[in-house]
């Protein structure tokens, strides 16, 4: 098991010494000492990152989140403790640190990648990857000085999963990029776990640490606060962050049901249940035509609401002979995570060549506005083997909705009613 | 464009502004030519020239991919870069929050750099000294603010660089998307200085990736694109013809439907059931809270009143939550929220619509339900917690009087939802060849 602890940090602690002025510092500096006031930025803090695992750090602006971090990633030299590492680091720190304004993105890509143990041959195996997953058009090879920071994330975050790490550190980064890209970068994260990388996951974004991390500890003023299930850590947070707003003394926080044991979270795996999209492969050329979008009335619409009936049809085209197919549709947010779907009936044969079209039609949940990706896969083999041989690139599906809703899948309330009951409680 | 503005209430009036840079093949080239002074290579427009007036006292959205020429325009704006093209006047103190480090000098302190920024804005030194212990207080930075600023974190960056932007009586204030490396309380803080700084009459530019978020704050938007100013209009529209234009494939001969369906009322099920076996009601459960009222109850029943001991998905079901009031409640609200086992939020609502024209009064001692009504959706198989809740004042500014979670676990036993976080029943679902 211990052979699976991928870092190890025991009572990890970092001092800074202020020092009244520079002379001060200088002083302090040439005398070896400390000297000056000491200002506590971590303290004592201890922890376990496994093999596979996707570990939330969360805490305010200043918990020392990031002073972490930077000592995992030896970017930083401890005051006190241990961290040992095994395998190799990839950072996603701070916006575009380690990168070069100077050189364009290949260029910092190519000094990335030698940094991080690539040899030249094994960059000219992947800087094509680099720039297709960063897909920052013509700017690939222009000076980064020239770039806004989410074209920074973008090649950041490229470059980074591309030179093969055991552990990824990702730091706020993701939030500056746009949508399509989020959500390429979560996919990529998850299946990154998934494959057995580990991963350090810094967030402001709730959604996000819950839909990518089962386990999560939480700074606060520099301590470890909490250790846990990414649910339960990021709750005592939340509760301790309405105390400070409130400012009420009064505030009770109680955390844990007493005498009972925490649940252990369910993984990640286990809550994907049977995404489709892992099916086995068995590709046959050919391709998906069309993805569109139509209301009840069956005119054609490019934005669809909450609430609303809506059709989606799915064309496409196997150049190989087909028993007995059918398709599936898949509906993900923009953590990538799956929101729900449908397998059609299973169609009667169809020859080579010949095109087909699948119509679902559903009332769409009331689900928040924004982007959603409806993935599309051709499956062959009935229900009992089924594989995909045909998938298509995923198509936005822009979800607007009314009605306030802050979860997943919202339900429109039929009636919301109050009654009260004047007297006081019986005693 | 029309120029009948009187310059008098334009606060930035912005004239065939543009930017365009020299692309270089390398960086031995580029230095070759600064030092030759050549202007050769490979002209690239950053932003192709445009024309735009801000009046005083707007709130102008700014949208579009990354790359698109926003914040290439945002440091036009403030003076940070020079145009190639065209000129912006400015009418007033123009401050800003623009990419992390840009105004601020990494070696010096937080302190040095906010007097720093003040001054070169043209506060005096009296002023300055005035205003730093709200500068400090804002950012909340604690001892950081005399650290040097190559130690913060980017999140400490921005509060600073926030803070000092909305204490130098800026007449316009020009915000980055930078202010999403926050977290939550402090993004919170800054949203409502923002409609602050705005309702007081100051001339505000935001970008944001969030075209909702942008149309929430601001009424009129434009669309950057490729560095082209593609839309310009009210932020709905110019929001909705962005979400259009990222839809590549889905982009029809049938243009945009815009208008809003009513609720549905076809209710598809699926072909097996869903059983739901609701637990009972935990006190004990994880609850925080002010204090004031206390949820003494969660129960589910029929619509016709009877309680339930199992129901099926699809079902019309009602849940009744019920709380004790301990002080007098004058503008109570109840909620609930339904999470999935990862703590993810299903679905939920609240009293607030229901009650908000008329707030019912409780007497310390009083008792109040609120009933939500609905057919409860399709899940897989799994439990499930009931997070109910009693605030008090308005959806948007409230304090927990009474928060529990897993307060009651929902379970469900049964289902034909095999894969997703929730189950969606088809209408139809067909497949044929076409000919």
């Amino acid at each position: 098991m211990s052979s699976d602890v991928v870092i190890r940090a025991r009572g990890l602690g970092k001092v800074y010494h202020r020092h009244a002025g520079e002379g001060a510092r200088l002083r302090a500096m040439l005398s070896g000492g400390g000297g000056g006031e000491a200002v506590r930025v971590l303290h004592d803090v201890s922890f376990d990152l496994q093999r596979g695992e996707a570990l939330g750090v969360v805490g305010r602006n200043g918990a020392g989140k990031s002073t972490l971090l930077k000592i995992i990633s030896k970017t930083l030299t401890p005051s006190a403790g241990t961290v040992e590492v095994t395998g190799r680091v990839a950072t996603l720190l701070e916006l575009g640190a380690g990168l070069h304004q100077d050189y364009t993105g290949r260029e910092n890509a190519r000094f990335s990648a030698t940094i991080m143990g690539l040899s030249p041959r094994e960059f000219a195996g992947v800087v094509d990857r680099i720039e297709a997953f960063a897909d920052l058009g013509g700017f690939f090879d222009r000076r980064i000085a020239e770039y806004s920071s989410g074209m920074y994330a973008r090649l950041a975050f490229s470059i980074n999963i591309h030179c093969r790490p055991d552990i990824l550190i990702v730091d706020e980064i993701l939030s500056v990029g746009d949508i399509a890209f989020q959500m390429k970068c979560l996919d990529f994260l998850r299946s990154f776990c998934v494959q057995g990388g580990s991963l350090l996951f810094v967030s402001h974004d709730d959604a996000a640490v819950r839909a990518l991390c089962d386990r999560a500890i939480w700074l606060d003023g520099g301590v470890l606060a909490a250790d846990g299930a990414s649910d339960r850590v990021l709750r005592r947070y939340h509760a301790a962050t309405w105390r400070r707003q409130s400012g009420a003394d009064s505030f009770a926080i109680q955390d844990e049901v007493p005498g009972q044991p925490a649940a252990p979270p369910p993984s990640v795996e286990a809550s994907a249940n049977r995404d489709p999209d892992s099916l086995p492969e068995a590709l046959v050329p050919g391709a998906v035509s069309a993805v569109e979008l139509f209301d009840a009335a069956g005119r054609q619409v490019a934005i669809v609401h909450g609430g609303q009936r809506i059709e989606v049809r799915v064309r496409f085209r196997a150049e190989a002979a087909l028993t007995a197919p059918a398709v599936c549709l898949l509906v993900r947010n923009r953590m990538a995570q799956l929101l729900f779907g449908a397998r059609s009936e299973t169609a009667a044969p169809l020859p080579a060549g010949a095109e087909a079209e699948a119509r679902f039609a559903f009332v769409l949940p009331y689900m928040p506005s924004q982007e959603y990706a409806l993935a599309v896969l051709v499956l062959e083999g009935g229900a009992e083997a089924p594989r995909i041989v045909l998938r298509a690139a995923p198509v936005l599906m822009p979800v607007s909705t009314v009605h306030i809703s802050q979860g997943l899948a919202n339900v429109r309330m039929h009636a919301v009613r109050i009654e009260c009951d004047p007297e006081p409680m019986g005693a | 464009m029309t120029g009948e503005a009187s310059p008098l209430v334009d606060a930035l009036i912005v004239h065939d502004l543009g930017k365009r840079y020299l692309c270089d093949a390398t960086p031995l080239q580029h230095l070759a030519n600064a030092l030759l002074g050549r202007t050769n290579g490979t002209p690239f427009w950053a932003l192709h020239p445009l024309t735009l007036r801000i009046r005083a006292g707007e709130a102008l959205g700014v949208i579009g991919r990354n790359g698109s020429g926003k914040s290439t325009l945002l440091q036009l704006l403030m003076g940070t870069l020079a145009p190639t093209t065209g000129s912006v006047s400015r009418r007033g103190r123009v401050a800003g929050l623009l990419e992390l480090g840009a105004g601020f000098n990494p070696d010096f302190t937080g302190r040095e750099n906010a007097v720093l920024n003040a001054a070169n804005l043209g506060l005096t030194p009296q002023q300055i000294t005035q205003r730093m212990p709200l500068i400090e207080a804002f950012a909340q930075i604690g001892d950081y603010i005399d650290r040097p600023m190559r130690e913060y974190s980017s999140g400490m960056f921005s509060r600073l660089a926030f803070s000092v932007a909305i204490h130098v009586d800026a007449e316009v204030l020009i915000i980055d998307e930078i202010l999403s490396v926050g977290d939550a309380e402090f993004q919170h803080r800054c949203r409502q200085r923002m409609r602050q700084f705005h309702a007081a009459g100051g001339t505000l530019v935001f970008v944001s990736q969030n075209a909702l978020e942008m149309a929430s704050i601001c009424p009129r938007a434009i669309w950057l694109d490729q560095g082209h100013l593609r839309v310009e209009g009210p932020s709905d529209e110019v929001a909705a013809a962005y979400r259009a234009a990222l839809l590549g494939p889905l982009r029809a001969a049938g243009g945009v439907e815009a208008a809003v369906g009513g609720a549905e009322t076809i209710t598809a099920r699926f072909e097996r059931p869903m059983r739901v076996v609701p637990g009972p009601f935990r006190p004990d459960a994880p609850q925080h809270g002010a204090g004031g009222a206390r949820v003494v109850a969660a129960a589910w029943h029929h619509p016709d009143g009877a309680a339930v001991t199992e129901f099926e998905g699809g079902d019309e079901i009602e849940l009744r939550i019920t709380v004790h009031a301990e002080t007098r409640l004058s503008q109570p609200i109840i909620g609930f929220i339904l999470r999935d086992a990862r703590g993810q939020n299903l679905f939920g609502d609240n009293s607030f619509l229901t009650t908000a024209e008329n707030p019912p009064q409780v007497e310390p001692g009083g008792l109040m339900s609120a009933v939500f009504r609905f057919a409860f959706p399709y899940l897989p198989r799994g439990t499930y917690t009931l997070a109910p809740s009693i605030l008090e004042g308005t959806q948007a500014d409230h304090v927990h009087l009474h928060w529990m979670e897993e307060a009651m676990a929902v379970e469900v036993v049964e289902s034909p939802v095999e894969f997703g976080l929730v189950g969606v029943p088809m209408i139809h679902a067909t497949l044929a060849r076409c000919d």
